[in-house]
């Protein structure tokens, strides 16, 4: 065909598309990112202390703080990597330093990780309400409020199964997460912030109450780390259980206990790799907030879940801490405090609530990280593409996203509740992902000498080589703790290592196919398209002019809005790109993506339909691949970078036009300056369309509102001095007036009274920004001026506006 | 003792002395990478406070 098509030149008979290769992402604090960090590494807070302390006794305390100082340490191996690779997590530093092999053997154990933290925090979730409903009951019958009904029903006082009542809500909270990341929630830092504030005030209240209770009435000792205090139960010697030296290991060995029991806890430290994750998002200075994050994440676990630890021993009486509240020590803990019983039960339901926001914050992260973790290895062509196909109608990854949640309501309904057995079983993932991690950044410093960010210190120098002291003893902690689990934790061993086999030989044959598929597509793709790789995109890059209009698709099957701007665009006057997002979730790769990893079957049938649809109006259209973190960020970073006028999007099926108008101008808020205003269209399937404005601009006024004004206009140049008044004097000084009404006593009245004339609720929480700044300016959402909701700019379907529409 | 019990006896105590031999291994490991570890700690925490002071230099390369 000899095309027409082809923006800013041709390539022979070939489409030529821009594929931007770094993701379009929206910045964010390092105090959001620690928030987002310890949603996953505090949530071990509520059952780590139990797990360990089942396992080796009453010593454990000493040990989950032994772990959390070694945290420290590990903190620092993940700053390196993420100062090397803006994505620097397991996978990637793997693969970099040891190879394909080891890096899926990594991803495996990973992965383990993450689909077990889903099931434990859910679990552990279920332990807490389960066991505050049935303290509840108790209390309540212990005053004879139970009706005798209850009694004859539960013969006796009503009580629920804690295990069984844990796995019910554990699935329900499973399956509630599902639903939210098929249907494609953004992960929110605001809500992580937002919960690790309260977890905050928690842990305020608890340690300053604790202290209280200490001063008034003792505290039991917690037995010194030593050989002879530790007490393994007959689980917790794993496989050496059957040898002869079984009977008085921690003895006979001494340091060997110590190891035995620090690996007991190292379940502690769990989450760490999200820190590798957020590290993309990260704003500028990336490695200084990075390290700032750390430090945060680093001092907090330490303080809740290291010192909580300790209050557990210190505070809970030893006849009910492991026997009654083994699963929920932070509530057992709320209920042994000073004060009367009213105020400590209160507590414990705000406990019970945290760890709720905390944990089940904890299985959605979960999912998030296992999708976004598949992806990864799927975009390098480890997993087939069959898993990335993407929703029909929200456009994620559902496949990949039904797999995790597949495995983890298995791994629930499995655990049948015990917490135990999760966190055993836990552990594997976790310390096998930070020591191949701590192994492949040891590999790097010999393998690789190009620039780092940061070196975790110290490093010597011999006769001109730099000896990794510091990280080597990381690595050597790390896997010495890891064999001694291989040994210790059979379950964790057993299961570990079956799965990691499974998902490693599913990675394996995934990548064979791939690799004769992607062959075969590769050269039909030579055929048909061009693919020029941008770091970024710009206007040159296409061969584009300014006050172009962009035309967002997704779905092939709903190219209409494309339709009706082909139908109105003269290209020769203005251009036409056409955006595919693609959406790259939290955890996947952030930069140095290749093009087939971005331009993958679906966009090249995508594409291959949405120039035929412009072949057939004889018309060009550029074409543009973006990777995304967030679609509505993407399309304004896009409109910005490009000088866009006007954005076209279809209609989408989960929202309404004004919902849709109201998250791009959030994103736009959002995005840092210099940006561009411009206009959004919102087509619907029969060509109906919405207009928004987006970014400030002149309201359209209503006629009675300009009469209004007029009025007022007339009735103030009457009065004496005021004769050379304008209308628009008027109109600063009325809004003046309402913004200090506004800020001040006058705000709920204002918005009920907007309320009242909207019909619906205004939002009015700031937008944009990074919580650092002070809010952009309330924002609600936009709706189309004019009466019954169509805008007034809104010119029926003639098009998209002409270029350009408004300067910055 | 019959031969077979005896070359038993002879294996598991040869793997009672190889477990021994791996476990007095994995105890150096611990304890040499332990105390790196700590140093590791240590100077990383004076860098930590600088950071968190904010007299910490711009990106180092």
């Amino acid at each position: 065909m000899g095309s027409p098509f082809q923006p800013g030149g041709t390539t022979g008979d070939r489409v030529r598309i821009v594929v931007a290769t770094s993701v379009m992402l929206t910045f964010i604090s390092y105090w959001r990112a620690a928030a987002i960090v310890l949603n996953d590494l505090g949530s071990s807070a509520f059952y780590a202390a139990g797990i360990a302390e089942q396992a080796i006794g009453k010593t454990a305390p000493w040990f989950i703080l032994a772990v959390m100082l070694f945290s420290f340490a590990v903190r620092a191996v993940y700053v390196e990597s993420c100062s090397m690779f803006v994505r620097g997590g397991v996978y990637r530093v793997v693969k970099e330093a040891l190879g394909g092999t080891l890096a899926k053997i990594s991803v495996s154990a990973l992965m383990f990780d993450y689909i077990l933290t889903g099931p434990i925090s859910g679990v552990s979730a279920g332990q807490y309400i389960a066991g505050l409903i049935n303290d509840l009951f108790a209390t309540a019958d212990a005053h004879g409020w139970i009706p005798s009904a209850l009694h004859n029903i539960f013969h006796g006082t009503p009580h629920l199964d804690v295990n069984w009542t844990s796995v019910a809500f554990a699935v329900v909270v499973t399956i509630y997460f599902w639903w939210q990341n098929t249907k494609g929630i953004h992960e929110s830092s605001e809500k992580a912030l937002r919960v690790m504030q309260i977890t905050t005030v928690m842990v305020v209240i608890l340690l300053a109450w604790s202290a209280i209770t200490l001063a008034k009435n003792g505290f039991q000792p917690v037995p010194w780390p030593s050989p002879g205090n530790l007490h393994f139960s007959p689980e917790s010697l794993g496989f050496l259980k059957h040898t002869s030296f079984a009977e008085n290991l921690p003895q006979l060995f001494g340091l060997f206990g110590i190891m035995i029991a620090f690996g007991h806890s190292v379940l502690a430290m769990s989450g760490e790799e999200s820190l590798a994750q957020v590290n993309r998002e990260l704003a500028h200075p990336k490695l200084k907030n990075l390290k700032r994050a750390a430090i945060i994440i680093a001092i907090y676990s330490f303080v809740f879940t290291g010192l909580t630890a300790l209050l557990f021993v210190m505070i809970i009486p030893d006849s009910v801490r492991v026997p009654v509240y083994k699963d929920n020590l932070i509530a057992g803990l709320a209920m042994y405090l000073v004060g009367p019983q009213v105020l400590r039960l209160l507590f414990r339901a705000f406990v019970v609530v945290v760890g709720f926001l905390i944990l089940s914050g904890a299985v959605n992260t979960a999912i998030i990280g296992s999708n976004g973790v598949l992806n990864r290895v799927s975009e390098d062509g480890v997993l087939a593409d069959w898993f990335r196909y993407p929703h029909p109608r929200f456009g994620t990854t559902h496949r990949i996203i039904n797999l995790v949640v597949f495995l983890q309501l298995f791994t629930i309904i499995w655990s049948r509740g015990n917490v135990y057995v999760l966190g055993e079983a836990y552990a594997f993932g976790v310390i096998w992902s930070f020591t191949f991690n701590s192994l492949a950044m040891l590999v790097l410093r010999f393998k690789y000498h190009g620039e780092r960010g940061w070196k975790v210190p110290p490093n010597l120098r011999i006769a001109g080589h730099e000896v990794p002291i510091g990280l080597a003893s990381v690595f050597l902690v790390l896997f010495s703790i890891a064999i001694v689990n291989l040994l210790t934790k059979s379950v964790a061993t057993v299961a570990g290592v079956a799965f990691s086999t499974a998902f490693f030989a599913v990675f394996a044959i995934s990548e064979r196919v791939n690799q004769r598929k992607h062959a075969l597509a590769q050269q039909q793709m030579k055929e048909h398209f061009q693919l020029l790789q941008r770091d970024t995109v710009d206007r040159s890059a296409l061969g584009i002019r300014p006050g172009n209009v962009l035309v967002a698709v997704r779905d092939y099957n709903t190219l209409s809005h494309l339709k009706w701007a082909l139908e109105r665009i003269d290209t020769d006057e203005q251009d036409i790109v056409v955006m595919s997002a693609r959406i790259s979730p939290f955890g996947a790769a952030a930069y140095d993506l290749s093009t087939e990893q971005i331009f993958s079957d679906y966009e090249q049938t995508l594409f291959t339909r949405a120039v035929s649809m412009a072949e057939s109006y004889g018309k060009h259209i550029s074409l543009l691949v973006v990777p995304a973190a967030d679609v509505w960020s993407a399309i304004v970073q896009t409109a910005t970078n490009l000088e866009s006028s006007a954005v076209v999007l279809g209609l989408s099926s989960k929202m309404t036009p004004e919902e849709q108008a109201f998250q791009l101008g959030r994103a736009w808020e959002a995005m840092p300056g210099p940006k561009r205003q411009f206009v959004l269209q919102i087509v619907h399937p029969d060509f109906r369309v919405d207009t928004f404005h987006i970014g400030p601009h002149s309201p359209s006024l209503k006629t009675e509102d300009v009469h209004l004004v007029h009025r007022l206009w007339l009735n103030i140049t009457r009065e004496p001095g005021l004769d050379r008044l304008h209308h628009h004097d008027i109109l600063t000084e009325a809004l003046t007036r309402f913004a200090r009404d506004y800020a001040g006593r006058d705000r709920q009245d204002i918005l009920k009274e907007l309320r009242k004339t909207t019909g619906k609720p205004i939002i009015t929480r700031s937008m944009g920004g990074d919580g650092d700044h002070a809010p952009v300016s309330p924002l609600s959402p936009p709706k189309p001026d004019g009466p019954k909701g169509k805008s007034v700019s809104d010119k029926g379907d003639e098009g998209p506006p002409s270029p350009p529409i408004a300067s910055p | 003792m019959p031969y077979a019990a005896i070359l038993v006896s002879a294996n598991i105590e040869q793997m009672e002395m190889l477990i021994t031999i791996a476990i007095r291994l994995l105890e150096a490991m611990f304890v040499v990478g332990g105390i790196g570890s700590l140093l590791v700690i240590i100077l990383s925490g004076i860098e930590d406070i600088g950071t968190l002071l904010g007299s910490d230099e711009a990106e180092q390369h």
